[in-house]
C-alpha cells in the first residue's frame, strides 16, 4: 500500500525530523518539526491556519504533496462542474428543439451530482491532507466508482433513448 | 565569476509543483465563470431575465475575484491565503451554480 509519509521523507529530508509514530498522531507538531512555509505567515509553532481538524494534527508534510492534494481537489471541482454544464446545456437544447421530458430529468440529476462531487472535493481534501500530516496511507478514492457507475448509467440511459428515437 | 551573479530566490524550490497547482486553480476558476456564463444564457432563454442579470452579475464578480486572489506562481506560498478558505470559495459558487442549473431543468418540467 502506498504510505505518503514514507516518500516523503525520502524526497525531502530537510522537513522531517524523523518517522511519525502513533504517539505523535493528533500532537501539535513540535517546534523542532515546525514547517517553514506557513499559509498565515508565522514560523514560531503557532499555527493558526483552518480547519484546525485538519492543521492541528501531525506535522507538516512535504508541499509538493500538499500542492498536489489541492490539484486533486480542484479536478474534482472541475468535474463537478462540467456535469453542471452539460445539465445546463442539455436541458437548454432540450428546449430549443422541443425534446421531451426525459432530457429534463437527466439534466436535474447532472446538476444535483456535479453539486455533490463539488461537496466530495472538499471532504477528500480534508481528509488527504491529514493522512499527509499524519504520514498515515491515503484514503480510498470512494467516490471514483461512484461517479464512474452513474456516468455509465446515464450514457447508456441516453443511449437507449437516441436509439429509440431513430427513424425505422 | 559567480560573485556577479544575481542572488537567487531563497525559499522557492517548487516551482513547477506551485506552477501546476496555479494553473489548476485559473482552470477552476475560468470553469466557473463559464458555468455562469451558461446559466445566463439558459436563464434568458427560459424568459428568467432578472435571475439571468443575476447569474451574469456574479459571474463577472467571481472573475473579478479569481484574478484578485487565485494563487499565482510568482507569489511566495506563506503570502497565499489559506487552500481551505480557497477551495471553499470555489466550492460554494459552484454549488450554488448547481442549485441554479437544477432550477433551469425543473421550469420545463414544471411548464408541462
Amino acid at each position: 500500500m502506498y504510505a505518503p509519509g514514507h516518500a516523503a521523507r525520502n524526497l525531502a529530508p530537510r522537513l522531517y525530523a524523523g518517522p511519525v509514530t502513533d504517539g505523535d498522531r493528533d500532537r501539535p507538531a513540535p517546534a523542532d518539526r515546525a514547517p517553514v512555509d506557513r499559509a498565515d505567515g508565522s514560523a514560531n509553532g503557532a499555527d493558526r491556519r483552518r480547519p484546525r481538524s485538519v492543521y492541528a494534527v501531525g506535522s507538516e508534510p512535504d508541499p509538493r504533496f500538499s500542492l498536489a492534494n489541492e490539484r486533486t481537489a480542484l479536478a474534482w471541482v472541475r468535474t463537478g462542474l462540467a456535469l453542471i454544464a452539460g445539465g445546463i446545456a442539455l436541458t437548454s437544447v432540450a428546449a430549443l428543439t422541443g425534446l421531451p421530458a426525459f432530457l429534463d430529468v437527466v439534466a436535474l440529476l447532472a446538476c444535483l451530482f456535479g453539486g455533490a462531487i463539488a461537496v466530495i472535493a472538499l471532504v477528500s481534501w480534508r481528509s488527504v491532507e491529514r493522512a499527509l500530516r499524519r504520514g498515515d496511507p491515503l484514503p480510498a478514492p470512494r467516490a471514483l466508482g461512484w461517479l464512474v457507475s452513474l456516468v455509465v448509467i446515464a450514457a447508456v440511459g441516453v443511449a437507449v433513448y437516441a436509439l429509440t428515437q431513430m427513424p425505422r | 565569476m559567480t560573485g556577479d551573479r544575481p542572488t537567487a530566490e531563497p525559499v522557492e524550490v517548487y516551482g513547477a509543483a506551485r506552477e501546476r497547482t496555479a494553473l489548476a486553480w485559473q482552470r477552476t476558476g475560468l470553469g466557473v465563470v463559464i458555468g455562469y456564463f451558461l446559466l445566463f444564457v439558459a436563464l434568458v432563454r427560459h424568459g428568467v431575465l432578472a435571475l439571468g442579470a443575476l447569474a451574469a452579475g456574479v459571474g463577472v464578480a467571481l472573475a473579478v475575484l479569481a484574478v484578485a486572489f487565485l494563487p499565482t506562481a510568482r507569489r511566495p506560498r506563506h503570502e497565499e491565503p489559506n487552500p481551505w478558505i480557497l477551495l471553499l470559495a470555489v466550492a460554494v459558487p459552484v454549488l450554488t451554480l448547481a442549485v441554479l442549473g437544477a432550477l433551469v431543468a425543473v421550469i420545463p418540467l414544471l411548464n408541462r
